[in-house]
């Protein structure tokens, strides 16, 4: 059985994993922190029928993937994202706190490493929550040379994060 | 399908613009292959943490305190606190190392910031950027039956972004006064919401894309010129619509925390033909409202170590 302040703080440390699959289903990361909180809330309020952390934390994702799902629903009339089979088996294996923090650490380092222009790119995507569309109308690019841009730049921070985690790394 | 290709399905997923068949295919390329669904979940969290990474830095330049605070009492802002203010909860964003404090609950207020005309009650619309506060100008709309209209796409002057591919209008919003209520130590978030309506018969092509924006920026109003300067916070919502579906009205709200140095606000409502040239007949949008919410003292909140 779990006190409350452990079932808090065990999702505050896995917030970043959590969210991230909750984005899954949401395709907004503002609306995936919406869940994530929603969750937590509901998630204290229930703590002393968790029997272990594993227990919660399987609680956690069905129940935010549902909530975010009956959000879609409520908002658009359906839900048009992955199925809940696919849901389910990347649910399983689904990173935790212990690489988002790490890779939280390399990221600082690995985006330092990119021109201004890709930054801006991210910053468009991220910051201001821009889809392909219209990162491709500011930056006057085509929206498929865009995403290609976008996945090239993800697998270079992607590389640059793993070759920063290597333990016999240059720092 | 190389790890590019699929990572740039990953993007076209989270922009929704998948095709049924082509979002059958991406789900297949992670059912056979356990590494792209490694990959799958890395591109998530990745674009999570960029998503941390860049509020982090906008709130790190624009809140920086004025005095010293003792870092045990340092409380961490959490820039998405929706649902949980009114449960009364709040979770810290940006500290690996975190604490509780616990204090009493008090009840969030609201109150309805000054958008003039939100209702389209008047008839009154300009055309290009707006240069002044309390105005609705943009590309070519039209009031009818107290509802904007959206009639075609354009591009605006005062809009670097505008390239024709949207019909966008947008509000000028003065924040200086809430300067007052802003330098308590509340968390204050603004909301922009908005309702759309697609009258155009069940499953129109080509499908629009409506949406609210909320941008906020210290500094002169005008800055807002061709080049905009950068945001200091930023919220968006969207919805794709393929006419009347049974759901009627989609009501839409994008939030964001208000930084205590913002001084004005560009509100934007648009509508987008995901396929062009397209007319936006039927697409048009009501009720569009301001709300600064304020919870001056959270009962659950993270302090640093």
């Amino acid at each position: 059985m779990l006190l409350p302040e452990t079932t808090a703080a065990t999702l505050l440390a896995e917030r970043l994993p959590l969210t991230a699959f909750f984005a899954s289903v949401t395709r907004d990361f503002h609306l995936a922190e919406d869940v994530f909180q929603e969750v937590c809330v509901k998630a204290v309020a229930r703590a002393d029928s968790f029997e272990t952390t594993a227990h919660l934390m399987n609680w956690t994702r069905l129940t935010g993937k549902n909530r975010a799902i009956d959000i879609l629903r409520a908002r658009d009339g359906r839900y048009l994202g992955l199925s809940d089979e696919m849901l389910a088996l990347l649910a399983a294996e689904w990173p935790d706190e212990s690489k988002a923090d790490a890779m939280q650490e390399a990221l600082d380092h690995c985006i330092a490493q990119i021109t201004p222009n890709n930054r801006e790119l991210l910053r468009l995507r991220y910051f201001e929550r821009r889809d392909c569309t219209e990162v491709a109308r500011i930056m006057g690019r085509k929206i498929e040379t865009v995403y290609q841009a976008l996945a090239r730049l993800h697998k270079t921070l992607g590389d640059c994060i793993r070759a920063r985690l290597q333990p016999d790394s240059a720092s | 399908m190389n790890d590019i290709d699929f990572i740039a399905q990953a993007m076209r997923y989270q922009d929704g613009v998948l095709t049924p068949d082509e979002l059958a295919v991406f789900e297949a390329a992670m059912r056979d292959d356990p590494s792209k669904r490694q990959l799958f979940a890395d591109t998530q969290l990745r674009s999570m943490a960029l998503h941390d990474r860049f509020r982090q830095q906008a709130f790190q330049r624009v809140t920086a305190p004025p005095v010293s605070i003792p870092a045990a009492k340092r409380f961490t802002w959490i820039t998405r606190p929706i649902a949980a203010m009114a449960a009364g909860l709040v979770i810290g964003l940006f500290c690996a190392s975190v604490a509780w404090a616990i204090s009493t609950p008090k009840m969030v207020t609201e109150q309805l910031f000054s958008l003039l005309n939100g209702s389209f009650s008047e008839n009154r619309l300009e055309r290009d950027f707006p240069r002044r506060t309390g105005i609705w100008s943009g590309d070519e709309t039209a009031i009818r039956d107290g509802r904007l209209h959206f009639i075609a796409p354009g591009s605006d002057t005062g809009d670097p972004y505008g390239i024709g591919i949207s019909c966008d209008v947008f509000q000028l919003v003065d924040l200086r006064p809430l300067r007052e209520e802003l330098s308590d130590q509340g968390e204050s978030l603004l909301e922009l919401s908005a309702s759309f309506q697609d009258t155009r018969p069940a499953h129109a092509t080509p499908s629009v894309t409506s949406s609210c924006k909320l941008f906020l920026f210290s500094g002169d109003l005008a800055a807002i010129g061709p080049h905009w300067p950068q945001a200091v916070a930023s919220g968006s919502a969207q919805v794709v619509m393929r006419g009347m579906d049974g759901k009627g009205e989609r009501r839409l709200t994008a939030k964001c925390l208000v930084p205590t140095s913002a001084d004005f606000a560009v509100i934007q409502i648009s509508a987008r033909p995901d396929a062009r040239p397209a007319p936006l007949d039927g697409i048009s949008a009501d009720d569009v409202s301001l709300t600064l919410k304020t919870s001056p003292q959270l009962p659950i909140r993270l302090v640093q170590r």
